[in-house]
């Protein structure tokens, strides 16, 4: 659905994005996570149309973006991360101007309005002036108004920044729903434990760079491999450690008391063979897991130079 | 046909806004004095049925007709410079770039609902200016002909106010240069024309010449791009003796032979018709986020 090739944006000096690459596939809830300057507008802004990329291309259902604007404006829905209203404006005026915008005319777009505003739950709401509604009801209304033509992308720029925690949580649950409906959804946001509750990949950015990018429980996956095995015994620790090195697949262990810490490269199964011959060589084997590592950790990890920023906006919150 | 977006959201905001309304009162307040001072103040006193008083409906439709332009000219730079400005400061314009609204056809649509403001007020002024239709002088085609040349000095201005609001990004900026730039068409370009003619003098007084008259040549044309002056032309051809454009242009040359001088104001309204679609495109290639820079 979204591909992006290499691509690179300088503000005269300054690198804004740097040999960018990424995809997101149909269907997907992708999570577009990274401290701020990482580039995360940058990108959503040239996806949407709305900045010259200084290389590389965007290629959105196998168009590319810089040669198909008009095609590419049908079959994205953008959302801001801040955005203002109209005043002297009714929430279904407002959708029917932006339906207006994109062609649809008359009936049409009197029945998609009702459509999209049933969507995001704000129907009854239909005949109040857009500027009196209250902050979640206007960041519910955009993303009506992102729905109003149809797009098969929403691309949504930090899209919870300012709202109480249960509207935030209503908002990831409209979001999810979308998605169930065939909807592909980017949503970008620097609050990485939110979106791994509700998106199925995710891309971390930082510095311009894809630092990070994959279906959440193969990321999962693929971190838990890279950590040791925990393995602790009731007694016999020297003669387990002992086994443990003669192994060709654990390349580096660490003794604590009774707890062994072993790098172990090998695949799920050889794990449980493994498990296998401690047990048969009679060493009493009271545990043995993978160490956890959280999406967060990792975050923090991959972008480590931006950790005092990551911690205070993790507080202060989408 | 579908209206322009664009247009049809802002003309349903602005018949909400009572801004409009408080315009087309106060400016219908002033037309109402002007016509109430001339026919019952100077009427009632000089009595103005007699035949010598015959130019006082005249005089009042001069008034008014000034008044409505001045209106026009102070009004619509105001409107036009916030259009696309305030769309940034409200943080609206990202979202209307994204949708299939091309930057050409949301300038359209801002200058279509400022140009249905300059109707707005050339229209409900009707019956003010018609008044002196009772006393002859000036005739139903003089009106259309003064509605159309405030229109497209509406269009000329209006399109002077979103190049600005396209160009600067804060509101007061852009109506502050609008000013300016209206400021430098209807003073500056008499100016110019003024200086090189005193120039001119100068220069043949040097060379020995000293009858006082100067020959700027091609210069005085750039009178045709000042509103004011287009105005005064109309003005002059429906009410006055239609020659005075003429005699102005002669003081800094000799033009009574010229085709454009003696057509002033069809000349002038084409180019400044012209010089509005070129302020129109450049805003519109400002306003395109994808420009080559």
């Amino acid at each position: 659905m979204l591909k992006i090739e290499n691509l690179c944006k300088r503000f005269g000096d300054f690198t804004a994005l740097d040999h960018l690459n990424m995809q997101v596939d149909k269907g997907e809830l992708f999570g577009f996570v990274g401290p701020n300057g990482a580039g995360k507008t940058t990108t959503i802004r040239i996806i949407s149309g709305l900045l010259r990329a200084t290389s590389g291309e965007v290629w959105v259902n196998g168009m590319r973006t810089s040669r198909n604007t008009k095609k590419l404006k049908e079959s994205i829905g953008y959302v801001p991360d801040t955005f203002g209203v109209y005043d002297n404006l009714k929430v279904s005026e407002y959708l029917e101007f932006f339906a207006a915008a994109y062609g649809i005319y008359g009936k049409k777009a009197s029945s998609r309005r009702d459509e999209v505003l049933e969507k995001v739950g704000l129907l009854e709401q239909r005949e109040m002036m857009v500027d009196t509604l209250s902050r979640g009801m206007q960041q519910r209304l955009c993303l009506a108004r992102a729905l109003i033509h149809r797009p098969e992308l929403l691309v949504l720029d930090e899209p919870g920044t300012g709202l109480d925690p249960r509207t935030r949580r209503a908002f990831r649950r409209t979001l999810k729903d979308l998605c169930e409906e065939g909807y592909t959804i980017l949503i970008s946001s620097h609050i990485l434990t939110e979106l791994s509750d509700i998106c199925t990949s995710i891309g971390i950015i930082d510095m311009g760079k894809m630092v990070l990018q994959g279906q959440i429980d193969e990321i999962m996956l693929s971190i838990e491999a890279s950590n040791p095995l925990l393995i602790t015994v009731f007694r016999d620790t020297d003669r387990a450690a002992e086994l443990l090195r003669r192994n060709p697949l654990v390349t580096r262990i660490s003794i604590e008391k009774n707890k062994i810490a072993a790098h172990f490269t090998g695949s799920r199964e050889e794990e449980a063979e493994l498990l296998r011959e401690l047990v048969e060589a009679g060493i009493p084997v009271t545990s043995f897991v993978r160490e956890q590592t959280s999406l967060e950790t990792l975050f923090f990890h991959l972008t480590e130079h931006e950790q005092e920023v990551s911690v205070f906006e993790f507080e202060s919150g989408i | 046909m579908n209206l322009n977006p664009v247009f049809d959201k802002e003309i349903k905001r602005n018949c909400r806004s009572m801004k409009i309304s408080w315009i087309v009162f106060g400016c219908n307040l002033v037309l109402g004095t002007i016509a109430v001072i001339s026919f019952f103040g100077e009427g009632v006193i000089h009595g103005y049925m007699q035949t010598d008083r015959y130019r006082m409906p005249i005089r009042c439709y001069m008034m008014m007709s000034y008044a409505l332009f001045l209106m026009v000219a102070l009004l619509i730079p105001g409107i036009t410079a916030g259009s696309i400005s305030l769309e940034r400061e409200k943080q609206t314009l990202d979202v209307l770039l994204t949708t299939n609204l091309n930057p050409w056809k949301i300038i359209t649509g801002k200058l279509e609902a400022s140009l249905s403001m300059v109707f707005l007020l050339a229209v409900s002024a009707m019956p003010a200016v018609a008044l002196v239709m009772v006393f002859g002088g000036v005739g139903f085609l003089d009106l259309i002909a003064l509605v159309a040349l405030l229109v497209i000095s509406g269009i000329f201005i209006g399109s002077l106010g979103i190049l600005c609001s396209a160009l600067f990004k804060r509101t007061t900026l852009a109506t502050l240069m609008a000013y300016v730039l209206l400021i430098f068409f209807v003073a500056g370009t008499a100016a110019i024309v003024m200086i090189a003619s005193h120039i001119n003098v100068l220069q043949n007084e040097a060379a020995g010449l000293y009858d006082g008259r100067s020959d700027i040549g091609g210069l005085v044309y750039l009178l045709l791009l000042n509103p004011f002056a287009s105005f005064f032309s109309l003005l002059s051809g429906q009410v006055g003796n239609g020659r005075e454009m003429l005699d102005i242009c002669n003081a800094f040359g000799d033009y009574s032979q010229s085709f454009v001088v003696n057509h002033f104001s069809v000349f002038a309204a084409g180019i400044q018709l012209i010089l509005s679609g070129g302020f129109i495109a450049l805003s519109g290639a400002l306003l395109n986020p994808l420009r080559k820079k």
